[in-house]
């Protein structure tokens, strides 16, 4: 796996473990709360990171390394 | 046998199917011609001819062999078959039983790729373990594919509907044709050269026959593929078409959209997911919160919180049994002291000096008393002797002489005179008699030598 730019995942899967731990309950009260936090802030984050992209960024990247603009919604790609 | 020389229609046909069973030649048979009356039945047996310019033969293709044909026969198509004859008893006819079926012109092709499946699989090329976990949440997709085909469509649209939030950058390359191997080798080394900025690639191609997938047999554009950073899903030709980019992919999708579902999640499961994460994050710290509360109440509502003097109880008790000892203790000391003060007082009194004392004071007064006698005696003694003395003294007192008729002369300091040398003449002498005295004046003094 080539080494990931976003943690988008990382996140989650700590989200996932921070819900884990406070289910399982012995966590001390001030470790739950700041966990707590920490969960609603990645929770939010994820959120924001999902939401906030309405539409897919197409391009299309010439050998040259030229970029075109796609349209996502659109079938028809520039003509060869 | 012998009544009846008839044998019946199945006994025949019984027979002519050993015929064809003991033949050595009919076992197995590679057999070429034309398609005829093929129609496809689906999910069934197949039933068609093979003719040639002069004869035909009927051919059934049971399902389970006709699922393994690679590609899609159609009416006119020449093919190689391979198969047995045999006969079908109920119609009495004879048949092809076709095992396998390729398209005819092809069989180079094929041999080919045969062997270049056999000579990767060989390296390992298409080893499981060498495959890659798909990424859940890409930021950018790469896609390998014609630019003017439906594949980057479907996949724009598919990604676009289900995750938005990934960007793709399609990397035009030719996906038929004598130069498609080396135009797909180059996008993907575009791609490979930038690292870690894709998280996934796809590469696709829609359908086609055998030779318009060829590219993506060429050896050059599957160790292309193996050699990328990062995972690749392949969905080149339809579900039926096996190439070896399929083969060598980390995944594989039977079309455009699929590749883009396997590539990207989708955004209303993951909110609904991460909802969900939230809510359930909500109630496990309320959960924990209203358990520490039920704890502490617990905990307050306690005896030793509630009376908290009971902490101590125990302490005030050795704390008195304590002063008790000790104050009992003391008292013992005391009270043995005064015991023993008592005692000694007891025999000190018992050896008091008083009787001593008295014996010594009677003694004294004894002593005292026979003093005081004895010292009586002693001076009656002495007074009557002094009595006796002073008598005799007054008897031999020169005063009686006086009285007598004699006279005693003193001088004027009162001096005694005894003889005529103590006087001069005309010294005023004082003549003592018995009842006065007599100044006289020396009128003559003679000496005589015979006195005394």
């Amino acid at each position: 796996m080539p080494t990931k730019k976003n943690n988008f995942e990382e996140q989650l899967n700590n989200l996932e473990q921070i819900v884990t731990n406070l289910e399982n309950g012995n966590v001390p009260l001030e470790d739950a709360l700041k966990q707590f936090q920490e969960g609603v802030k990645i929770s939010r984050d994820l959120d924001k990171k999902l939401t906030s992209a309405e539409e897919t960024v197409a391009k299309l990247i010439d050998s040259d390394g030229t970029e075109h603009k796609l349209d996502p919604n659109n079938a028809s790609a520039p003509e060869e | 046998m012998a009544e009846n020389k008839y044998l019946t229609v199945t006994d025949l046909n019984y027979y002519i199917t050993q015929k064809f069973k003991n033949d050595p030649y009919l076992h197995k048979v590679f057999l070429q011609g034309e398609l005829s009356n093929f129609r496809y039945r689906r999910n069934s047996h197949q039933y068609f001819s093979l003719k040639d310019e002069k004869s035909k033969i009927n051919v059934v293709m049971f399902r389970s062999y006709f699922d393994k044909v690679k590609f899609k026969p159609e009416e006119g198509m020449k093919v190689y078959v391979t198969g047995y004859v045999s006969v079908y008893g109920p119609q009495g006819s004879y048949q092809f039983y076709a095992e396998g079926m390729e398209p005819a012109g092809l069989g180079a092709l094929y041999e080919q790729l045969k062997q270049l499946q056999a000579k990767l699989a060989k390296e390992g090329l298409f080893n499981q373990d060498h495959k890659r976990k798909l990424p859940r949440f890409p930021d950018r997709i790469a896609v390998v594919t014609s630019a003017s085909g439906a594949v980057i469509h479907d996949i724009m649209v598919t990604a676009n509907r289900r995750f938005p939030h990934a960007e793709i950058d399609l990397y035009p390359a030719q996906v038929q044709g004598d130069t498609a191997a080396d135009s797909l080798v180059r996008a993907m080394r575009q791609i490979a050269e930038q690292g870690d900025k894709y998280d996934v690639m796809i590469i696709g191609r829609g359908g086609g026959s055998l030779e318009d997938l060829w590219p993506f047999n060429e050896e050059e554009v599957v160790r292309q593929i193996y050699a990328m950073p990062m995972p690749v899903i392949s969905s080149v030709g339809h579900e039926t078409d096996t190439t070896l980019c399929d083969l060598v992919a980390d995944a594989r999708a039977a079309t455009p959209t699929a590749a883009a579902e396997y590539a990207t999640p989708n955004l209303v499961d993951e909110l609904a997911g991460i909802q969900q994460l939230r809510s359930r994050l909500f109630s496990s710290m309320q959960a924990i919160i209203r358990e520490k509360r039920d704890r502490l109440k617990r905990i307050e509502n306690s005896v030793i919180m509630r009376e908290p003097t009971r902490l101590y109880d125990q302490q005030i008790e050795t704390v008195d049994r304590l002063k008790d000892r000790l104050h009992n203790s003391m008292k013992n000391k005391v009270d043995r002291s005064k015991q023993s003060y008592l005692l000694l007082k007891q025999r000190l009194f018992s050896a008091s000096p008083d009787k001593q004392m008295q014996q010594m004071q009677q003694q004294e007064h004894f002593l005292a008393k026979r003093l005081a006698d004895n010292m009586n005696h002693y001076l009656k003694d002495k007074r009557n002797s002094f009595s006796k003395i002073v008598q005799q003294l007054d008897d031999y007192s020169p005063l009686k002489t006086l009285e007598r008729g004699f006279v005693y002369t003193t001088d004027a300091n009162g001096k005694t005179v005894s003889s005529v040398k103590q006087v001069k003449k005309n010294e005023r002498l004082n003549l003592h008699f018995k009842d006065g005295q007599v100044e006289a004046t020396v009128t003559k003094i003679e000496e005589e030598n015979n006195a005394n």
